[in-house]
């Protein structure tokens, strides 16, 4: 794989971070569980990327946190709320909406 | 634990105070519970172990990045180090250039006052300051905006080492014993001279002993000791400060440095003001060998004069390196305005 196309489906996994990670946090999850949840299910986000995405979706109003001292360590639990939750629809109808029309868009290239 | 120290140190020293200690606690956090998950273990990890997991996490200056993305920049931490770089020499070579002009101009036929001289190295060196840093940050800033990002990769190939991270400086950190010594000291002399200055003296034996006037001049009194008591004020107001948040902020330093320009005032008003000593005490007391009392009140003024003079370079050569100090600790040229997300 050259690196054009490798800047490109990294662009292209970029995009769909957010979704990603608002979609994990319906329920609590601190920074590595979700880390590994996410690994889990197939989508490989670098720690150095997803512990500062989850503050920033927090300024900018779509999660909650709460620190946990109940564990060995003190931890942070994120949580989407009511504006993340609203976000969060939204952006899933917009990915089906994408997804629709993009296999529509590859189907006839490859009826081509 | 230490690189794991160093590496959340390094990553709070670049974000702002705001979110600087709850970044640094999680950041904390999460490294210990990626070194459980790949040890098995809770405590006691190795050089080895904590090395492989920063590499996970990646440099700390693009994790700090990362943390506080909506930044906007003059010059971007891409061409940062470079600048700094630039920055370093163009000040490196202001001072080098005020040097030689001053001893230049002191060594020919008509050299000014010792304060007009210091005057003239000072304003040459903030100009060269000036006019340089403004130079390469225009030049750095239109770089910034029109190379494309992958012509920015001047360290591709140089991977990250965990192991170069640098210890851990407690800059920020106070003494606590040492401020409550320096404020009841420092209290202590401002008493002392306001009560007593006029007593100090000399005694001197002619048969019967004597006291003789204070060694401090009256200029002394009127022109410097208020000014004196006015700076150690400022002093004992700032130690309560810092005693009170507990650790060094930015705004503390900024007032310690206008406090350090009020030293360079109080030395150039010494060096170009009437003298300290008073004769008088000298001429009293010695008043059985006139010639020796003149001889050391010329000594003594000149000795004065030469500490005032050492201690003015000192001080403003300090001052210069605390402002760089202040500027790169603080990244106060790169950062104009967090702007915070709606």
């Amino acid at each position: 794989m050259n690196d054009i196309t490798q800047n490109l489906i990294s662009e292209l996994r970029r995009g769909t971070l957010v979704l990603g990670v608002l979609s994990q946090l319906q329920e609590p999850a601190y920074g590595y569980t979700l880390k590994e949840r996410l690994t889990e299910r197939g989508v490989d986000i670098d720690q150095g990327t997803l512990y500062p995405l989850l503050r920033r979706l927090e300024e900018q109003g779509l999660l909650q946190s709460e620190w946990s001292l109940n564990e060995s360590r003190p931890r942070r639990y994120y949580q989407l709320n009511a504006t993340g939750q609203s976000v969060l629809e939204e952006l899933t109808q917009e990915w089906q909406s994408l997804v629709n029309a993009m296999q529509k868009l590859l189907q006839k290239q490859e009826e081509k | 634990m230490e690189l794991i120290n160093r590496y959340v140190y390094q990553v709070g020293r670049r974000l702002p105070e705001r979110t600087r200690a709850d970044v640094e606690q999680e950041l904390r956090s999460l490294l210990l519970d990626a070194l459980e998950e790949r040890t098995g273990r809770a405590a006691d990890f190795t050089e080895e172990e904590q090395v492989a997991v920063l590499e996970e996490f990646g440099p700390p200056e693009q994790m700090a990045d990362k943390y506080r993305p909506q930044a906007r920049y003059v010059i971007g931490p891409k061409l940062y180090d470079l600048y700094r770089l630039v920055v370093t020499v163009i000040a490196g070579a202001g001072l080098l250039a005020a040097i030689v002009l001053t001893v230049v101009t002191a060594l020919g036929p008509d050299a000014p006052s010792a304060l007009n001289l210091l005057l003239q190295a000072w304003t040459t060196f903030i100009n060269i300051l000036l006019s340089g840093i403004g130079s390469a940050t225009l030049i750095f800033a239109v770089l910034e905006r029109v190379i494309p990002e992958e012509e920015f990769k001047l360290d591709e190939g140089k991977k990250w080492n965990p192991h170069d991270l640098p210890a851990i400086e407690p800059r920020d950190e106070i003494k606590r014993g040492g401020l409550i010594a320096e404020i009841a000291f420092t209290a202590l002399v401002i008493a002392a001279l306001a009560a007593f200055g006029d007593r100090i003296g000399g005694v001197y034996y002619d048969g019967t002993w004597h006291t003789t006037p204070s060694f401090l001049s009256a200029a002394f009194f009127s022109l410097y000791l208020p000014l004196f008591i006015v700076r150690w004020g400022l002093t004992i107001g700032l130690d309560v400060v810092l005693l009170r948040q507990g650790r060094w902020q930015l705004g503390t330093r900024i007032a310690a440095l206008l406090f350090q320009g009020f030293d360079i005032y109080i030395l150039g008003r010494l060096l170009n003001g009437p003298a300290v000593v008073n004769p008088e005490a000298l001429r009293v007391g010695l008043a059985a060998a006139p010639e020796g009392a003149e001889a050391l009140i010329g000594l003594l003024n000149n000795g004065l004069r030469l500490g005032f003079l050492i201690a003015l370079i000192v001080v403003v050569l300090d001052a210069v390196y605390k402002v760089y100090r202040l500027i790169r600790d603080y990244q106060l040229w790169v950062t104009i305005k967090p702007k915070r997300a709606a």
